[in-house]
């Protein structure tokens, strides 16, 4: 775009799409030389990326906890969940109904169960009364331990579903701000009946957020962890120094970047790493922008496409971040140095699919605390590409 | 009509920014799920789309102001609910997530203090679409899109800013 430039000094928003990489090359050109000459807009251009960066990491800040639910088809299990309350119009007296049969059931088998394992001979005696309860803790006792197990476990997760909203509900009196509504009897309804619906879905999600907390931090954590990451992938310059910060930025790097020109431009990234993967993509790839030099696509050295997509991340500074567009994979690739030849680090890792899986790669994240995968030193050159 | 084909592409290009987008536009991922679902559909009927991602995302926010405009203090008021009832619950998650939680519910504040088309165009500008882009999908000039972004960026880290003072003042020792 042009600038619209009146007055001594470039206005703000002009400086704000100027760090966004938005200014056509002459007016460019021509406001960088002003900065340079002008302490007064150094300042303002300084503080601008300040804001721009603190931007992107408030909003990023807005996928903490629900990132985890951000992930397409690899958490259909809350997704139906969240569906499947609303089609069984579960209201709290309706699971308290359901939460009381089962833990009746569960007493009744489990009463069952140790009356049996005590003396044997009552074993054949109905516990309760019915023989229908009897009847039915038959097989399950048949086929102890791991039945038993599977049905303690389901009983103490539903009674975990159940908490939450009644824990809650005495507390949500006091909270409403009664006085900034306007209502009729109808709306109260209304807006009682969708709390009872998004109280029994959060309880849902807390439970999932409290079971996966490193798995949900570690897939997070490259936006939440965006400032501190960009400031040290920006000064690194080299892959030595981006290897030295690994550690620190495992799972964790993003949220940002660039005043460097891409569209249409075409990035060589190697690796010294033999069989170094970006997705399913193996290094050496290109990674070629399109004319927005915001999307792009990653190719094989051959020119073919693969399919793996990126996007470029948006904010200041000379450090180039891209973020891997594949259902199914999370990964950045960070690269540094203003010139035409980059190092970085580069991550990708394949998302897991179920709540189970997620629980899996929660285990195994505790113990390598990289989610993201492992940090690959990369480096990349701009190399001309022909549009296919 | 765009064909089947197509809007599987479209589906794969834009469904995961989009929701992410609508998300944090609402603050509820299944709300979010289903503006976009709707947007996809409204695709499906379209002859022709110009500009697509400028396109997918003006009809989702147009579906979003549809909605909300019928029950914005509804809404408002169960999310209010909600968080406060999250943040009473007496089953509590480990400390670090409890950051989070505040965290979140802290940027949440923030973000919603913003003016309306001050948020759509942050929003969509950390989704990656241009100047161009979040131009055609809010109807701006090209050359406002800056001011407007300037504004958003500096109103949302005030405002973050002074509830983080507000929270470590409530949170300091006497």
């Amino acid at each position: 775009m042009k600038v619209e430039w009146v007055g001594p000094h470039p206005d703000e928003g002009s400086i704000h799409a100027w760090i966004d990489g938005e200014i056509d090359a002459p007016e460019a050109a021509l406001l960088d030389e002003h900065v340079r000459g002008c302490a007064e807009c150094a300042t303002r251009v300084a503080e601008a990326r300040g804001l721009a960066a603190g931007a992107s990491r408030v909003v990023g800040q807005l996928d903490m906890a629900p990132a985890r639910l951000m992930q397409p088809a690899t958490t259909p299990t809350l997704g139906d969940a969240g569906t499947m309350w609303r089609l069984m119009r579960v209201t709290p007296a309706r699971a308290a109904i359901a939460a009381t049969i089962i833990v009746a059931l569960g007493l009744t088998l489990t009463r069952g169960r140790s009356a049996r394992e005590s003396v044997p001979a009552i074993a054949t005696a109905p516990v309760m009364s019915g023989d229908a309860m009897t009847a039915m803790s038959a097989p399950k006792e048949a086929a102890a331990p791991e039945t038993d197990h599977l049905l303690d476990s389901a009983i103490s997760r539903k009674l975990a579903d159940e908490q939450p909203p009644r824990t809650v509900e005495p507390a949500r009196g006091g909270a409403i701000p009664t006085q900034d509504i306007a209502v009729g009897p109808g709306t109260v309804a209304d807006a009682a009946a969708a709390m009872k619906v998004a109280t029994a879905r959060s309880s849902i999600r807390a439970r999932v957020d409290s079971a996966t907390p490193p798995a949900d931090r570690a897939r997070v954590g490259y936006s939440a962890g965006a400032p501190a990451a960009l400031d040290r992938v920006t000064t690194a310059g080299q892959a030595a120094e981006a290897a030295a910060v690994r550690n620190e930025l495992s799972g964790k790097v993003a949220g940002v970047v660039v005043a460097v020109p891409t569209a249409g431009q075409c990035f060589l990234v190697e690796s010294g790493t033999p069989g170094s993967q970006w997705g399913t993509a193996t290094l050496p790839i290109v990674v070629a922008f399109d004319s927005t030099g915001i999307t792009a696509r990653v190719l094989t050295t051959g020119g073919a496409d693969t399919e793996m997509r990126a996007t470029r991340v948006t904010g200041g500074g000379d450090t180039l971040l891209l973020r891997l567009r594949r259902i199914g994979y999370d990964g950045t690739l960070a690269l540094s140095g203003s010139s035409a030849a980059r190092s970085g680090l580069m991550r990708s890792r394949q998302q897991t699919a179920a709540l189970e899986e997620v629980k899996k790669a929660d285990a195994v994240a505790r113990e390598t605390a990289n989610a993201m995968g492992t940090p690959v030193a990369v480096t990349a050159h701009v190399v001309s590409c022909q549009r296919r | 009509m765009v064909t089947p084909d197509r809007l599987k592409a479209l589906f794969h290009s834009y469904h995961q920014p989009l929701v992410r987008f609508l998300t944090r536009q609402l603050g509820d991922r299944d709300w979010a799920e289903e503006i976009a679902q709707e947007t996809f559909v409204r695709a499906l009927k379209q002859e022709t789309i110009a500009s697509e991602r400028s396109w997918i995302f003006a009809v989702a926010m147009n579906l979003v102001r549809d909605e909300t405009r019928k029950d914005a203090r509804h809404r408002k008021r169960l999310e209010l609910m909600r968080d406060e009832a999250k943040a009473e619950a007496v089953v509590q998650p480990a400390p670090t997530s409890m950051e989070r939680d505040e965290e979140r519910a802290m940027a949440r504040k923030a973000v919603d203090t913003l003016a309306e088309r001050d948020r759509d165009a942050l929003l969509m500008k950390e989704e990656g679409l241009s100047y161009e882009e979040i131009a055609a999908a809010l109807e701006l000039s090209v050359g406002s899109v800056g001011t407007t972004l300037s504004r958003a960026r500096r109103r949302l880290m005030e405002a973050y800013e002074t509830l983080q003072a507000e929270a470590s003042g409530a949170s300091a020792p006497a």
